[in-house]
């Protein structure tokens, strides 16, 4: 079943078309210096960069879901009975599909219900080293200094991806970058728990009546 | 990308992170972050102009690193001197570089001797974007016109650069292969990246004529 | 014509998209908010009615719901895991209802696409394509913008993305049920 979803994966990743990772990179890099001037804050930052990394998830999740369906892997990749399942789902396929890095799962709890994502390379953070003041070009500096953006993490749009992604499949988790190799880590791990399974349900819009 | 650090400087920059030169990463994922690198100076912008300038000062950044990558990995001293070999580098080796592709031309202007468009007629920025009415004349490539500007400035030529949709015209170009849906028209517009040098650049390279 | 209209809810019932294709005496007399509350009972039906299926399904079997069949049309619908639903109404045409989805998704050139393959690929080519990549579109802001309701757009809302009702109208108008 594991290898199923590890080949679904490549297959995806195969058909996507495709950018210049230092391109994303410094994309990604240039939203976050953004974010550092505006906020200087970097607990704020890592905040932000969660809340975007989510509105990317419930994106992202249905190009994936359809993309699978149209290349007849459906059911390799929509049918997770457990989340075991699902988290294989968001490692070999989702990362290998959009980022075309591997990405290994394990360390599931006793319970079943929390589990890590490892990440030996990262995209996002191509060129990065902690703490960082965005680069020579920023006008000001945050006034926090360099201290205060070691608490920066950086790769934190990882988390809202992954949130925004299953939430729209009714799974409501939390993530949290444990381990990150621009901190010195020798990888980067993504710590996901399972909040609450949510049941469908219709919005606001139709409790009034 | 601070230069106090010490760690990033034992790596190699041919191979950032540990992974090879040209690696790449799925269109879509780019397009998402830069879709949310759009929203995010959106929700900032007075408007459309303002939203356009800040685009391009972002990619004015990343021009400026850009420039450093490539000429640090073409291994080559020389640095270019005049304007049409500028010209020819950020069309050729920075596209390529960037975008996977050279850009589709590299024209003067008939009118004004200090421009020169470089088109590209699927320009990754807009790929992914249909600009609805209320945002006006949006360029969404305002993005990479700010990066053509840093990497143009940080060699030494400052210019103008500012991008523009332009209808192609019938026939012009052919998309090969791709995906295209039946009954659907091709993409329409190319962008055109107009750069306007600056007057101290071209007298420069007059004097450099003689 | 034979589609009448399509709209697409998101997985909470909120429309993202509704277009109509034809307009009868009694839809021009309509306002914004009977609109509204019509796409309302929609979603709020094939919601109920997923529900019951799904309970009625015997286990393994697949509890998706494809179309409700009345004597004066027929609406299709295709649901999708991350809970958008996309729904077609049509009237009946008896040689499109009996064909066989399977048939017509096998890849038979001569077949005729089924409402469900029209369906995933307006979802997967269409949607996927278009909305959900344009950096323009943000789902919680999509609205009804009630003031807009009244003339012959009626309904439309700023899908902050020309290029999904024109790649819509064209994919729709390309299928020979579309008249």
């Amino acid at each position: 079943m594991a290898s199923s979803k590890a080949q679904a994966g490549q297959t995806l990743w195969a058909k996507m078309p495709k950018a210049n990772a230092e391109l994303f990179a410094l994309t990604y890099g240039s939203l976050v210096t953004e974010l550092v001037r505006d906020y200087e804050d970097p607990i704020e930052v890592n905040a932000q960069l969660e809340r975007i990394g989510h509105s990317i998830g419930v994106r992202c999740v249905d190009e994936l879901l359809s993309k699978a369906d149209s290349s007849n892997l459906g059911s390799a990749v929509t049918q997770c009975g457990n989340l075991r399942d699902t988290a294989e789902v968001v490692s070999k396929v989702g990362f290998r599909m959009f980022l075309g890095i591997q990405a290994e799962v394990g360390g599931y709890s006793q319970d079943q219900r929390s589990f890590s994502i490892y990440l030996q390379e990262n995209p996002l953070s191509t060129f990065v080293e902690l703490p960082t003041i965005g680069d020579e070009q920023s006008s000001s500096s945050p006034s926090g200094g360099l201290d205060d953006l070691r608490k920066l993490k950086y790769s934190n749009l990882y988390c809202g991806v992954i949130r925004g992604a299953l939430e729209m499949v009714n799974l409501k988790v939390e993530c949290t970058i444990v381990r990150d190799t621009l901190k010195g880590d020798e990888l980067n791990e993504i710590r996901v728990e399972l909040k609450e399974v949510l049941s469908d349900g219709a919005g606001d819009d139709y409790k009034e009546e | 990308m601070s230069r106090s650090s010490t760690n990033i400087l034992d790596r190699p920059l041919g191979r950032p992170g540990g992974r090879a030169e040209g690696s790449v990463v799925s269109l879509s994922a780019f397009a998402y972050i830069y879709s949310e690198l759009v929203q995010y100076h959106q929700q900032r912008a007075a408007s459309i102009s303002e939203l356009e300038r800040r685009l391009e000062s972002a990619g004015y950044v990343v021009g400026l690193k850009v420039l450093e990558m490539i000429a640090y990995r073409a291994k080559e001293t020389k640095r270019e001197t005049r304007l049409m070999s500028i010209l020819h580098f950020v069309s050729s080796s920075v596209w390529k570089s960037l975008f996977g592709k050279a850009a589709d031309s590299l024209e003067r202007s008939i009118d004004h001797a200090d421009e020169y468009m470089i088109i590209d007629y699927e320009p990754i920025a807009s790929t992914f974007v249909s600009v609805p009415p209320d945002l006006g004349q949006l360029s969404a490539d305002a993005y990479v016109s700010g990066i053509v500007a840093g990497v143009l400035d940080g060699a030494g030529f400052s210019a103008r650069v500012t991008a523009h949709s332009v209808q192609v015209e019938e026939g012009e170009y052919t998309k090969q292969g791709g995906n295209s849906i039946p009954g659907i028209p091709p993409r329409k517009d190319k962008a055109v990246f107009l750069v306007k040098f600056s007057p101290e650049v071209l007298s420069r390279d007059a004097a450099l004529e003689r | 014509m034979t589609v009448h209209a399509i709209h697409i809810f998101d997985r909470k019932g909120k429309t993202l998209f509704t277009k109509r294709y034809t307009t009868t005496k009694q839809q021009l007399m309509q306002d914004a908010e009977q609109v509204s509350e019509q796409r309302k009972l929609i979603f709020g039906m094939l919601f109920s009615l997923r529900e019951l299926v799904g309970s009625l399904t015997p286990e393994g079997g697949s509890p998706a719901l494809q179309s409700v069949k009345t004597g004066a049309g027929t609406l299709h619908c295709y649901e999708t895991i991350s809970g958008l639903r996309i729904a077609l109404y049509t009237n009946n045409n008896p040689v499109m209802n009996t064909l066989p989805g399977a048939r017509a998704a096998g890849g038979e050139s001569t077949s005729i696409t089924s409402f469900q393959t029209a369906l995933k690929y307006i979802y997967s080519e269409i949607w996927v394509e278009c909305v959900v990549r344009s950096p323009l579109y943000r789902p919680e802001d999509i609205q009804v913008d009630p003031l807009e309701g009244r003339d012959n757009n009626a309904g439309r809302f700023d899908i902050k993305s020309t290029n999904f009702e024109v790649k819509l109208d064209a994919y729709l108008s390309s299928m020979p049920w579309f008249r």
